[in-house]
């Protein structure tokens, strides 16, 4: 179970980093 | 100090200085695909591997390509590496039938070694079998130094092109990386260790008869395996005699070259390279230490020469020198000072200074400039143990991490670091003068400032709040303390610094082996390395969209001893604000109560 939680996380920090990848994108075209 | 310490600091920065430019030189032709020395006979394998992974290496990427690329590789890699720990127990190359580690254990270890962290909360030789230290945490010492190095010439690429949103391939680049310069030089270096007297075999450990036995209390059992408590609750102890010594073997150089070559830092065995058999003599240290900054050295060279000014780059390598200078000076005073508590009649100057901690075989200065180097370049190996430095001398690479590592820094990571201070500088330098800030004929605008604004502050904010939140929690932060007070703080306040800031030393006295450290670290070390490098991506993709604007009288030159020195200060100033607070609290406070006489 507990392989399960922690591979999860690592899924999820991820995925957190490839929003944030987007955000920071995001950023410039408002700044334009 | 002495003289012969003094001596030994000042030829390892000559041996830097003179590695400098032909890393440079060859890092570019590398990088840039223009026939390096090993090209022609290394060409056909690089083909191939492009061929196998279906890459076209002429196919540029925009930096979210680049950036989504480098972290589906990343993500690919830490479930592998997870993978491999948990079902090593049932793989081959386990001479010592070791089990997989915890689940807690093998989600810290393998962020650390994808994130080229190399943090270390377990044993090496009593946890990991031969195949997961060579097929895993091998494998990623290379590939996650050959992302970092990816990473730093995107960013030189994004200073030296005008008028495109392309930046490089990521997988060529990693590539090119790995095929041309690590692991040909990591071969040289492996040879080379070798030869020195480190082990490098499959061989089951060995095991030595003690001449001098010797008996330690151990928790009783019952035949079942069990505890056993008096009427107290207390667990009873009894005697056991220590007559033999386990003699760890295994492929230790070839983990060993790469793990200072690429700035990993993880050991092969738990003392790192303060074990003879992965650190036997002075000269494998110095080797050792030169191979650390070699790669981070050349990344100054080749910035130069990309961006088509020289003096740059050495501007840059100035700006490292200096407070690379002022960090070993700082460690090597405080250590040859020795330690005020004990009685005037101890000459702690026969020794050189405070041995408490350190191996005979390098004495004072060299583990006070191994432990410089080693934070100042995100690298983690160890040679000392950084817990038993004085108060002053432990700040030093504490600070070193907290700098953000850009004292030449992890090999890429160090670059483009460094290169995010200095578009802050110019930034600073445009405020000063009141005109919009230039860099090498780039406007720096609002949306550079806002990245490098966000990779400045997600590294304080992570430390901070997880060493704050530990530090007041004592049922899970508190109790894997050796230590109380300041210098129980410094240990929590080092273990999240080493995490965030990818560097992967322990200060030691903490046991993070623990499922609330293995879980706060692993999500420090994530954090500290891509949400990092993603505003450091965008400034680069930014940078390289920008029009040529010609320099004029008004444009703050970035090849001067002035720039240098104000690179240096924004550095400190922008260190200095963010963790002095925390600092005052830990080592200084410490050193004061140290010389009023109260240890910890």
């Amino acid at each position: 179970m507990s392989d399960v939680i922690y591979l999860a996380t690592i899924l999820l920090l991820f995925a957190i980093a490839i929003a944030y990848l987007h955000f920071c994108a995001r950023l410039r075209k408002e700044d334009k | 100090m002495t003289f012969n310490g003094i001596l030994q600091i000042g030829v390892f920065l000559v041996l830097v200085l003179a590695t400098t430019k032909p890393m440079g030189i060859y890092l570019k032709s590398v990088y840039e695909d223009e026939g390096g020395s090993l090209q022609p006979a290394l060409r056909p394998l690089e083909r191939l591997i492009y061929k196998l992974i279906r890459v076209d290496r002429t196919a540029e990427m925009n930096w979210k390509q680049y950036g989504s690329a480098m972290l589906l590789f990343s993500l690919v890699s830490t479930l592998g590496l997870y993978a491999l720990q948990r079902l090593q127990g049932f793989l081959p190359l386990n001479p010592q039938a070791f089990g997989g580690p915890s689940e807690g254990s093998s989600f810290n270890t393998a962020i650390a070694f994808v994130t080229n962290t190399n943090w270390q909360g377990y044993g090496g030789e009593s946890t990991m079998s031969y195949l997961t230290q060579m097929a895993g945490l091998t494998v990623q010492n290379f590939a996650s130094a050959a992302v970092g190095m990816a990473l730093a010439v995107v960013f030189t690429r994004g200073i030296a092109r005008f008028e495109t949103d392309r930046l490089g391939n990521f997988w060529a680049d990693l590539t090119r990386g790995t095929l041309y310069v690590l692991l040909p030089l990591s071969f040289l270096a492996a040879i080379f260790f070798v030869s020195q007297g480190v082990v490098q075999n499959f061989k089951p450990y060995d095991s030595a008869a003690l001449t001098d036995t010797f008996i330690v209390q151990v928790d009783k059992k019952d035949a079942d395996g069990n505890v056993l408590t008096d009427e107290a609750g207390e667990n009873v102890k009894e005697g056991r005699t220590i007559d033999s010594q386990t003699i760890a073997q295994g492929p230790v150089a070839s983990q060993l070259a790469i793990k200072m070559l690429g700035t990993n830092g993880g050991g092969f065995f738990n003392a790192n390279s303060a074990h003879p058999f992965e650190n036997p003599t002075p000269l494998s240290n110095l080797v050792q230490i030169l191979l650390i900054f070699l790669i981070p050295a050349g990344f100054t060279y080749m910035l130069g020469r990309m961006v088509g000014s020289q003096g740059h780059g050495w501007a840059v390598f100035g700006a490292m020198s200096l407070l690379f200078l002022a960090g070993v000076f700082v460690t090597y005073s405080a250590e040859a000072a020795g330690n005020p508590i004990f009685p005037a009649t101890v000459d702690q100057a026969v020794v050189g200074g405070n041995m408490e901690g350190k191996e005979t075989r390098f004495g004072v200065a060299n583990s006070a400039l191994f432990a410089t180097i080693t934070t100042a370049a995100s690298c983690g190996a160890v040679n000392s143990m950084h817990d038993s430095f004085t108060p002053i001398g432990g700040m030093v690479p504490l600070v070193n991490i907290l700098l953000g590592e850009v004292i030449f820094g992890g090999v890429g990571a160090g670059m483009y670091g460094i290169l995010v201070f200095v578009i802050l500088t110019v930034f600073l330098a445009g405020l000063m003068v009141g005109r919009t800030p230039e860099y090498l004929g780039k406007k720096i605008e609002a949306y550079d400032v806002q990245m490098a604004m966000l990779y400045a502050l997600i590294f304080p904010l992570v430390i901070l709040t997880l060493a704050a939140i530990s530090a007041t929690a004592p049922d899970v932060g508190l109790t894997s303390l050796n230590n109380q007070g300041a210098h129980g703080l410094t240990e929590i306040l080092y273990a999240f610094t080493s995490g965030s800031g990818n560097n992967g030393s322990a200060f030691a006295g903490l046991n993070a082996n623990t499922p609330w450290y293995n879980t706060t670290l692993g999500v420090a070390m994530l954090i500290g390395r891509f949400l990092m490098i993603v505003p450091m991506l965008a400034i680069a993709g930014n940078l390289a969209r920008k029009k040529r604007v010609p320099p004029t009288l008004g444009t703050f030159p970035v090849n001067t001893p002035l720039f240098a020195t104000l690179l240096v200060s924004v550095v400190l100033i922008v260190g200095a604000l963010t963790f002095f607070p925390a600092l005052s609290l830990s080592p200084i406070l410490e050193h004061y109560q140290m010389y009023a006489g109260q240890v910890f």
